[in-house]
C-alpha cells in the first residue's frame, strides 16, 4: 500500500486523538468547506474507536493544535485524511483494549468495546476517559493494526445529518460572525491586477476621510480601520477613487485560444504511448477564465499580541498560509497561529489565503485586533481565477472503427499558485509590501502526485495508443490558480467530445462506442447504470431537445461518475434532467456523496452554459453579480444520483468527479440535438447559432 | 446621530447610528445578530435577507432612516420552524452561507394569505437568490416540503 502522505507527516497518534470522560476529541488538517467532511471523519473515528458519532467533537485546521495535513483539496479528504484518522484510530483502539484488559485481569482478545466502554464477558465497564493515565499516545503509530472490517460498522455508509449545519442555518458558523474584543474594521484597496505599484496616494487626505482611524500603508500594501464596519466600507470605496495605480496592461484578445496562443509555452510530454499523431479528427476546445465567484466575501481575522501573531482564516491550507505569513512579517513560525474557521464555499484557491495575511499586516500596524472583509469587485479582480485553457486533441480510427490515434494538447495558464506551492511566497500583499516576497515560479508538477493540474484527466480511461503533451504558460499578466476539478473540466470535455465524434463516424451509438473502449469493470458498470437509470438511447431529437453523456474517472484514480444530461433548446439552452451514476468506493457518508455530485453537475452546467470572466486592460472585469452570472433557481433540472455499491473498495474522493463529465454531457446533447459541436465554453445559444451561420 | 427604534424579533430596540447605516451592520454589529449575511452589499445575491413588516427584504442596502416603527424578523428570531426542519430534514445546504437569507425568503412568502405556490418560490428565488454551490435542487425541494405541510 501507498503510504498515508498524512501519516507520514503526523505519526503520533496523540496529535489526533485525546479522551476525556466520554467524549474524543478528534483533530484533524482538513476542513469544513460545505463538502461535509466534518462528520465524514467523524464517523470513520467513531466506528473504529467503537463509540457514539455524537461523542465525537472534532477540532480542524489550527496550526497549534491539529495534524498538518497541507491543504484540505483535489478530493482526498477522505481517501488521505479519513484513511490517516483510520489508522490511527485502530491502532488507539487496540493500545486502550490492551489497557483495559489489564484493569480487567483478562487478556486482550477477551476485551470487548460496546459505546466506548471495555467489558469482559458483560463485567467491567471501563471507558476510554477512565484509562487515559494507561495507555501511552505518544507512540507512533502501529499502521499493521487492522481497521475493523464494514460488518462492524455503525455509522460508516449511513447518511449522519451534518452537525455543523444547525449553526451556519439559524446564528453564527462562520468566519464573518466571529467578533475580537475591541476589534477594528479593516478595508484594503488592491491593485486592479498584478504587477501594478500605488501611485498618488495622499495618506493625509485618506486619514481625513470620515469614519477612518487609521491609514495602513506599507509599500503599494495600502488599508484602512474604522470603527465602525460601514464607515469602512464607505471610506474605502472613496478611497479607491482618490489613488491610481501604475503597472503594465492586459493583453486584450478575443477568444481565448487567440489569447492563449500569443504566449510562448513548451510542450513537455505527460504520456507518450507511441507514435499517436497524425489522427484526421481535430477538435479544439477552449475553456475561458471562470471566477470562483463564493457566495460569501473572503474575510479573517488578526491579533498581534506580545510579538505573537493570531490569524483566524477561511483558507483551505492554513499551514501552509502561516508559514508564508511568517515569512511576510519575518516572524519565526511558532510566532504565527492560523486557526481556520469556515467561508462561503469557494472551490479553489480565491482571495481566502490574501486576505489573512492583509489582516495580519493591518494588525500589526495598528495593535488592535482587526477584521477584515474584501468586496465584491475585490473578489473577481483581485483573487486567482480559474485559467483558461485549451485542448487540441486529435484522433483516427482504424478499418474496424478502432481508435488507433490518440494526441491531446493543452495549453493554458497555470492552476497551482496557492501559498506552499514552490520556493516563493504566493500571496498577493506579499508582492506589494515595502520589502516584498517573490511569488514561487510557476510549475506544474505533471501527473504525481495529486493528478496533474492544467494536464488532470487528459490521459484517457479508454483503450487507446494516447499522446498527452502540455504547454504550461508560465507568464503571469494573469493570476489564476485552482478551480474545482483544475484541468479536469476541459480535458474531459474533451476526451468525452471526440468519443461521440468517432462513434458519429463510425456509426456506432456513443455508449456502445464507449464500452467498446473499456476494459474497467467499475467503468463499465457506471456507463451501464447511468443508462439505465435514464434510459438510453435517446430518441432522435427534433431540435429542441437533447440528451448527451459524459464519463470520466476523476484524476484517474479517484471516484468514477457517469452523467447524463437532457436539454430543452430554444431562445435558452436549459437543463431538463441530469442524471449520475458513481462508483466511489466505499462511501463514508451516502447523502454526502449525493450532495457534492448534485452540487457538482450545477456547478458545472453554470459554468459550461453561463460563465466566462472578462477583462479589460486595467483587470478582470466583472464588479458585480449582474455582470459575472450563474445558474439560477429558475433553471434547475430533476436530479438522479446512483451510488454504486462497492462497499469493500477503498474509498475514492468524489468532490470534484462531476465537473467534467457533466461539461462533457451537456456539449453532446447540443450536438446530439442540432448537429453542431461548440468547442468555447460557455456554450451559449448564440455560438449555437453562429455555428449555423 | 439620531435614535432609530423599532422592533426586532418582538422585542423593541433603539440604536443610535447614521441614518444612512445599512440595516445589515445595525443587526449583525450592534445587535450581534449575525444570521444575515453580507454578500455583495448590492441587494443581488440576497444573504442578508430579512423579514420587515412581513416582506422579504435585503438588509445590506436598506437604510435605517426606513426603519423606523417596522418589525424586523431574522434567523434568530424564527428558530427552529417547519421551514427550517425541512431544510435540515434535506440537508438542504452545502458551504450553507446563501441559507439564512434563502430561510427567510421562505419563511415571508409561505407566510402569505395564500402562501405562494411553487412557481412563484422558484421566481422569487431565481430573482433574489444567489447559490454558489449548486445546492439549488434541495433548497427548492426543501422549500416544497415546507409549503405542502403548511
Amino acid at each position: 500500500m501507498k503510504p498515508n502522505p498524512s501519516l507520514t507527516s503526523n505519526p503520533v497518534p496523540a496529535k489526533w486523538l485525546s479522551f476525556s470522560g466520554a467524549r474524543v476529541e478528534l483533530r484533524t488538517g482538513k476542513v469544513e468547506i460545505g463538502q461535509g467532511i466534518g462528520i465524514a471523519l467523524k464517523q470513520i473515528a467513531a466506528d473504529e474507536l467503537c463509540v457514539p458519532v455524537d461523542c465525537v467533537d472534532l477540532v480542524a485546521g489550527d496550526t497549534h493544535l491539529t495534524p498538518d495535513e497541507l491543504w484540505t483539496s483535489a478530493s482526498i479528504s477522505v481517501e488521505i485524511g479519513g484513511g490517516a484518522v483510520r489508522t490511527i484510530a485502530a491502532d488507539v483502539r487496540e493500545r486502550f483494549r490492551v489497557a483495559a484488559a489489564r484493569r480487567l485481569n483478562t487478556s486482550p482478545d477477551a476485551v470487548v468495546i460496546r459505546n466506548g466502554v471495555f467489558e469482559t464477558d458483560g463485567v467491567g465497564g471501563v471507558s476510554y476517559g477512565d484509562l487515559v493515565a494507561d495507555v501511552d499516545l505518544t507512540v507512533p503509530v502501529d499502521t499493521s493494526i487492522a481497521p475493523l472490517p464494514p460488518v462492524h460498522h455503525r455509522a460508516v455508509g449511513q447518511p449522519v445529518p451534518r452537525d455543523d449545519l444547525p449553526a451556519k442555518l439559524n446564528g453564527a458558523g462562520f468566519i464573518h460572525d466571529i467578533a475580537l474584543d475591541g476589534m477594528l474594521h479593516a478595508r484594503v484597496i488592491l491593485p486592479p491586477r498584478p504587477g501594478c505599484t500605488l501611485e498618488n496616494c495622499d495618506e493625509a487626505f485618506l486619514r481625513a476621510l470620515p469614519g477612518v482611524r487609521d491609514v495602513v500603508r506599507d509599500g503599494s500594501f495600502l488599508a484602512i480601520t474604522s470603527e465602525r464596519e460601514e464607515w469602512a466600507i464607505r471610506a474605502a470605496e472613496k478611497a479607491e477613487d482618490l489613488v491610481s495605480w501604475q503597472g503594465p496592461k492586459l493583453p486584450l484578445f478575443s477568444p481565448v485560444a487567440d489569447l492563449l496562443d500569443r504566449y510562448d509555452a513548451s510542450p513537455e510530454p505527460v504520456l507518450t504511448e507511441g507514435g499517436s499523431d497524425g489522427g484526421d479528427v481535430v477538435l479544439r476546445l477552449t475553456r475561458p477564465f471562470l471566477a470562483h465567484a463564493s457566495v460569501g466575501l473572503v474575510c479573517a481575522l488578526a491579533e498581534f499580541k506580545d510579538e505573537r501573531l493570531t490569524v483566524w482564516s477561511q483558507s483551505q491550507g492554513v499551514f501552509p498560509l502561516g508559514v508564508a505569513i511568517a515569512r511576510t512579517l519575518d516572524l519565526s513560525a511558532h510566532a504565527v497561529r492560523v486557526i481556520h474557521a469556515p467561508g462561503a464555499g469557494c472551490y479553489g484557491h480565491n482571495g481566502a489565503d490574501d486576505v489573512a495575511l492583509e489582516a495580519a499586516l493591518i494588525a500589526r500596524a495598528v495593535q488592535r485586533p482587526v477584521r477584515l472583509v474584501w468586496t465584491r469587485a475585490q473578489e473577481i479582480q483581485a483573487a486567482p481565477a480559474g485559467p483558461a485553457m485549451q485542448v487540441t486533441l486529435t484522433a483516427g480510427t482504424d478499418t474496424n472503427g478502432r481508435i488507433d490515434r490518440w494526441s491531446h494538447k493543452i495549453n493554458g495558464f497555470t492552476h497551482l499558485t496557492r501559498p506552499g506551492w514552490g520556493d516563493g511566497v504566493n500571496l498577493a500583499s506579499a508582492w506589494a509590501v515595502a520589502s516584498p516576497q517573490e511569488p514561487s515560479q510557476t510549475a506544474d508538477p505533471g501527473q504525481v502526485p495529486f493528478g496533474g493540474a492544467g494536464c488532470r484527466n487528459a490521459p484517457p480511461i479508454y483503450d487507446v495508443p494516447a499522446q498527452v503533451d502540455y504547454a504550461l504558460i508560465k507568464e503571469r499578466s494573469f493570476r489564476t490558480s485552482a478551480l474545482r476539478a483544475l484541468g479536469a473540466h476541459l480535458n474531459v470535455f474533451a476526451i468525452e467530445s471526440m468519443m461521440d465524434e468517432l462513434a458519429e463516424r463510425t456509426g456506432a451509438d456513443p455508449l456502445a462506442y464507449r464500452l467498446d473502449h473499456l476494459t474497467d469493470p467499475r467503468a463499465i458498470a457506471v456507463l451501464k447504470r447511468v443508462a439505465d437509470m435514464a434510459g438510453w438511447p435517446p430518441a432522435p431529437s427534433d431540435g429542441t431537445t437533447g440528451r448527451g453523456l459524459g464519463f470520466a474517472r476523476y484524476k484517474n484514480s479517484a471516484a468514477y461518475c457517469a452523467v447524463i444530461c437532457d436539454l430543452a433548446l430554444d431562445e435558452r439552452v436549459t437543463v431538463t434532467s441530469a442524471w449520475a451514476a458513481v462508483d466511489a468506493g466505499q462511501v463514508i457518508n451516502p447523502d454526502g456523496v449525493r450532495n457534492q455530485i448534485e452540487g457538482g453537475i450545477l456547478q458545472s452546467i453554470s459554468w459550461t452554459l453561463h460563465e466566462e470572466l472578462r477583462w479589460t486592460e486595467s483587470g478582470f472585469d466583472a464588479p458585480d453579480w449582474e455582470a459575472y452570472p450563474v445558474l439560477g433557481f429558475d433553471e434547475i433540472p430533476s436530479l438522479e444520483v446512483d451510488l454504486m455499491d462497492a462497499q469493500d473498495a477503498p474509498p475514492l474522493g468524489v468532490g470534484e468527479c462531476a465537473t467534467g463529465p457533466t461539461a462533457a454531457a451537456l456539449g453532446n446533447a447540443i450536438k446530439q440535438a442540432l448537429g453542431v459541436r461548440i468547442v468555447d465554453m460557455p456554450l451559449t445559444p448564440d455560438k449555437i447559432a453562429q455555428a449555423f451561420v | 446621530m439620531p435614535e432609530h427604534r423599532f422592533q426586532v424579533n418582538g422585542k423593541p430596540v433603539a440604536v443610535d447610528v447614521d441614518e444612512a447605516t445599512p440595516l445589515l451592520f445595525v443587526l449583525r454589529n450592534d445587535l450581534g445578530l449575525k444570521g444575515a449575511k453580507l454578500g455583495c452589499g448590492s441587494g443581488h445575491c440576497g444573504a442578508c435577507t430579512v423579514i420587515v413588516d412581513g416582506n422579504p427584504v435585503n438588509a445590506c442596502t436598506a437604510p435605517m432612516w426606513s426603519m423606523n416603527g417596522v418589525s424586523v424578523e431574522t434567523v434568530e428570531g424564527a428558530g427552529r420552524d417547519a421551514v427550517f426542519d425541512a431544510f435540515l430534514d434535506a440537508q438542504a445546504a452545502q458551504c450553507g452561507y446563501c441559507i439564512p437569507g434563502i430561510l427567510m425568503s421562505a419563511r415571508a412568502l409561505l407566510q402569505r394569505d395564500p402562501p405562494a405556490s411553487a412557481d412563484e418560490v422558484v421566481a422569487h428565488l431565481a430573482e433574489r437568490h444567489i447559490c454558489r454551490c449548486g445546492t439549488h435542487r434541495r433548497i427548492l425541494d426543501a422549500i416544497e416540503a415546507a409549503r405542502q405541510a403548511v
